[in-house]
């Protein structure tokens, strides 16, 4: 498996990137962000999408090469250490890598995605609640003009 | 007898209130859990008090014939009876189960009172036919005047039964307990009505919804559970379910599930072989798939690591 290759999902929901590179999982992360935000303006998100909004990047599972990304490398170390001991150093190996800075560097470029895009962020690492705020806005404005743009194509349609 | 450190379980058997096999809990806070437990049995009428250092949740039967009231032990406990906020000012009554959860730390004191050992002892006097016959199931009101009398009452009923050494279980002479509490309970039992009684229906309805959310990811906590799942459990739209959850529990359907999850590998791996158990096989069995966030979520939980919780074992 090509090590440098990122899975992600948030709690047991299907994976929103699968085996992607850095830069597409960035892409993955905004999309997943954006059609969160515009199902919770209809009231129609899923607890994984809520989950992203309450607990930002952090609740993002992600997986590189295959293995789990640890980011507390301490705590990596200990379970190391236990595996070690249970003598499944090799499974946990195979399964687990510890990369502490990965948040960071998503959140990073994940603010400047988003300011490109014209929304200036706070951190997202944990919370997105401001940023789902004006998204889910911006959604509700769009669906208003959509309705009333619709309204006025009809009545024209049969006025005339 | 002290009764300090020990978990829910083995307190509700101390307790006699309720049947030890249907007690379900779980610990919804970081932090290593304890309860302590202080018991005065004036059968028929028996005086308790709890304090948990961290919020929990906790569902239980109440052992037949038996009418349970609780209510906080000091002004800084908050919790829920039934979903419904239960503060200094509640008391909360049950004959068949008890629901109750607090976010943060809390203190109870409870009166259990054996309705059929009453009936026998006291047959004939007023203040014990008026709580037999007045003894409602699953209620709470507010009447922060009597709340504050019992709490009085139950400090003193426990207070004259603790020695330096901590709390005990006591059997004192009932008579100046239940000449006191009877009479007193008989009052508040009385005036239990309709409009005294809280929750409102439409707390009622979203503790419904919970409750039966609660109940079915305890049945499935080991299998791939979705927002839809639940809201067909509960008849409830997603969002409206979630604001529920937020509601009656303080968190999100999920990370409630979570915190449910995380109590069942604790307890796995604190009764487990620690020879021949592997962490990464009970963590995946409860659902766990990515090992980081989970060792992280169960440190923050349990304040130690999964591994520390299975060498302890």
């Amino acid at each position: 498996m090509n090590k440098s290759l990122y899975s992600a999902r948030v709690g047991e929901s299907h994976f929103f990137a699968e085996r992607v590179g850095y830069e597409e999982l960035v892409n993955r992360i905004m999309e997943f962000t954006v059609r969160a935000a515009v199902a919770r303006s209809i009231d129609e998100s899923d607890w994984e999408q809520d989950e992203l909004r309450r607990g930002g990047l952090r609740v993002i599972q992600l997986f590189r090469g295959g293995k789990a990304v640890w980011t507390d490398a301490a705590a990596f170390e200990g379970e190391l250490c236990e595996a070690r001991r249970e003598c499944i150093e090799g499974r946990f190996k195979r399964t687990n890598t510890a990369d502490s800075t990965i948040y960071e560097r998503l959140d990073h470029d994940l603010m400047d995605r988003w300011r490109r895009a014209g929304y200036q962020t706070p951190s997202l690492t944990n919370d997105m609640k401001r940023l789902f705020l004006e998204l889910e806005r911006e959604a509700a404005e769009r669906a208003e003009r959509a309705r009333e743009s619709l309204v006025g194509e009809i009545l024209r349609d049969t006025s005339s | 007898m002290d009764v300090g450190h020990s978990h829910l379980i083995e307190k509700s058997a101390i307790e006699g209130s309720y049947s030890p096999a249907s007690v379900q809990w779980a610990q919804l806070e970081p932090g290593r859990f304890d309860v302590q437990y202080a018991v005065v049995d004036a059968s028929p009428v028996q005086l308790s008090a709890r304090t948990f250092n961290v919020g929990f949740t906790a569902e239980l039967e109440v052992i037949p014939q038996k009418f349970v009231t609780r209510f906080c032990a000091d002004e800084r406990t908050r919790a829920r009876w039934f979903g419904a906020p239960f503060d200094e000012t509640s008391l909360g009554f049950t004959r068949s189960t008890v629901h109750i959860s607090t976010e943060k730390r809390g203190s109870f004191f409870g009166v259990t009172i054996d309705l059929a050992a009453l009936q026998r002892l006291i047959p004939n006097a007023p203040d014990a036919l008026a709580v037999q016959e007045n003894a409602p199931d699953v209620q709470l009101i507010r009447d922060p005047i009597r709340a504050r009398r019992l709490r009085t009452l139950v400090h003193q009923g426990l207070l004259s039964e603790c020695t330096e050494q901590g709390p005990l279980i006591g059997r004192p002479s009932t008579k100046s307990i239940y000449g006191t509490i009877i009479p007193l309970l008989a009052a508040v039992v009385e005036r239990v009505d309709h409009h005294s009684v809280e929750p409102t229906k439409c707390l009622n309805r979203r503790l419904r919804a919970v409750r039966a959310c609660e109940s079915y990811m305890r049945e499935h906590v080991d299998a791939t559970l979705t927002l839809l799942d639940l809201s067909q459990v509960s008849g409830m739209r997603s969002r409206s379910l979630i604001n529920a959850f937020e509601a009656v529990t303080g968190f999100s359907p999920m990370d409630y599930l979570k915190r449910l999850r995380l109590n069942g590998v604790h307890r796995a791996l604190g009764r487990a072989d620690k020879l021949h158990t592997r962490i990464i096989d009970v963590a995946t069995e409860w659902g766990f798939w990515h090992m980081g966030h989970f060792t992280s979520d169960y440190h923050a939980m349990f304040g130690e690591t999964p591994s520390q919780t299975l060498l302890s074992a």
